[in-house]
């Protein structure tokens, strides 16, 4: 008596599997989006994290500068050395031509954020400088 | 003609209905008892111990005797004496979408032989027709051939047996029940394939989603695209300024000075590059600055002396 129609059952089968057809084909379209979102955030995180070691990561630039003037090419030619937060400040009353072109070499290819730079010519054989660099 | 109604104990109605029945619309539930006019019965001896075996050859048992239609069978035993209905749910069905009955309302179907079977006096379904009691078998014979018939209504409340009768309460005008559950057999193994299908589908996106936080959390990204793009954007700024004051020394280093020409100072303030220069004549000046403004802007040349030439550079 209370026997459920077989239409009744094959059209609720029938819904089901165009329920689940859809819906795995949304997943699927869903799982190749995040796969695409992977790579993007992948190359994002790597962009990112190269920019930042270049130019935002304080502790690494102070490195970057330090083990410069401590090259002894320059590093007993060094008058002044000032750092704080946001700032790292060298000072050269009197550099010698070969440590200016050694430092000036080394500051113009490594990774370090020249804020200002000022150049005088002493002698034939010497200038000042002075460089300012932002941490 | 009436329709002949009777209650349950819990006020379901029983309507005891024949084919010359004329029946009122009921809103309530009903049991319906079938009179012998929508049923055919054969009673016997067999030596089968199962109604279901029995049921297996209810066909051929009727087979020759009664009119060529699709039947559904039903089977009581009491030992190994059978009794054996052949029905037709469509004809059942029919009459009463014929008359109104709304099918949901029907609570189960009975037929008149085993709710009927114990009463002795005639019941008369309506002036037509009567049912009768010879030696235990409910039939159907005119009512003018009848006396004493007591109307079904009046009948003390019937206590229903449990045999009531399976109708099929559909009728598939282009499938049959078998070719139905044919469909349905590998309809449920696709449904069962894309269930399993879309869990996979669900756990590799899960896997995905984790994998980008991870990303996040072991580059130490910011939550938001906006709050990246705009680090990314800052820090490629820089790079750009540093990439581009580099290229600028490169090229004040490469002026073209003469013999005893030499850079005396470059100073870069915030927005300029101050740079003065020691030369031959002061007619040096302008191929100096003419080189120096293909690749800066000029606010300010100058001679301090005759000869120290400072110029002020803007990108």
């Amino acid at each position: 008596m209370n026997k459920i129609n077989p239409l009744y059952a094959l059209a609720f089968v029938v819904l089901l599997l165009v329920f689940l057809i859809i819906s795995s084909e949304r997943m699927q379209s869903a799982s190749k989006r995040v796969n695409s979102d992977i790579l993007n955030t992948q190359s994002v995180a790597k962009e990112l994290t190269l920019l930042k070691s270049r130019w935002s990561d304080k502790k690494a630039i102070k490195e970057r500068i330090n083990s410069i003037l401590l090259n002894p090419t320059v590093a007993s030619q060094i008058s002044k050395k000032e750092a704080s937060a946001k700032r790292y400040t060298v000072e050269f009353k009197t550099l010698d031509k070969r440590g200016f072109d050694w430092l000036m070499n080394k500051v113009l290819n490594s990774f370090l954020r020249i804020d200002k730079i000022k150049v005088d010519r002493v002698s034939k054989k010497s200038v000042y400088l002075r460089i300012e660099f932002k941490l | 003609l009436k329709i002949s109604k009777n209650f349950s104990k819990n006020s379901i109605k029983r309507v005891l209905l024949d084919k010359t029945s004329s029946v009122a619309t009921h809103k309530e539930k009903i049991d319906i008892i079938l009179s012998p006019s929508f049923y055919w019965m054969k009673v016997e001896e067999l030596d089968i111990k199962s109604r279901a075996q029995v049921l297996k050859i209810a066909p051929s048992i009727f087979e020759g005797t009664i009119p060529e239609a699709e039947y559904s069978y039903f089977v009581l035993k009491e030992g190994t004496r059978y009794t054996i209905f052949a029905y037709e749910d469509k004809k059942i069905l029919d009459f009463l979408n014929s008359h109104d009955i709304d099918l949901g309302r029907v609570n189960r179907f009975y037929f008149a032989q085993t709710e009927l079977g114990h009463v002795e006096h005639p019941i008369k379904i309506n002036d037509s027709i009567s049912l009768v009691n010879q030696d235990g078998l409910v039939s159907a014979i005119a009512s003018s051939y009848v006396q004493n018939a007591v109307n079904f209504e009046n009948l003390a409340p019937l206590a229903l047996s449990k045999h009531s009768v399976p109708i099929k309460r559909y009728d598939n005008a282009f499938l049959d029940e078998k070719s139905i559950f044919a469909l349905l057999i590998p309809l449920f193994m696709l449904v069962l394939l894309y269930s399993v299908d879309l869990k996979m589908h669900k756990s590799v996106y899960t896997q995905k989603e984790h994998q980008i936080s991870e990303i996040y959390e072991s580059n130490n990204l910011p939550s938001t695209s906006f709050e990246i793009e705009s680090i990314k954007k800052k820090l490629m700024r820089i790079d750009k300024e540093q990439r581009k004051l580099r290229e600028d020394i490169k090229y004040i280093l490469s002026l073209p000075l003469g013999q005893g020409e030499y850079v005396n100072s470059i100073e870069k303030g915030k927005n300029d590059i101050s740079v003065q220069i020691v030369l031959g004549t002061t007619a040096r000046a302008s191929v100096i600055k003419s080189f120096l403004e293909k690749r800066f802007k000029t606010s300010l040349a100058k001679f301090e002396n005759d000869k120290k030439f400072y110029i002020k550079l803007k990108s």
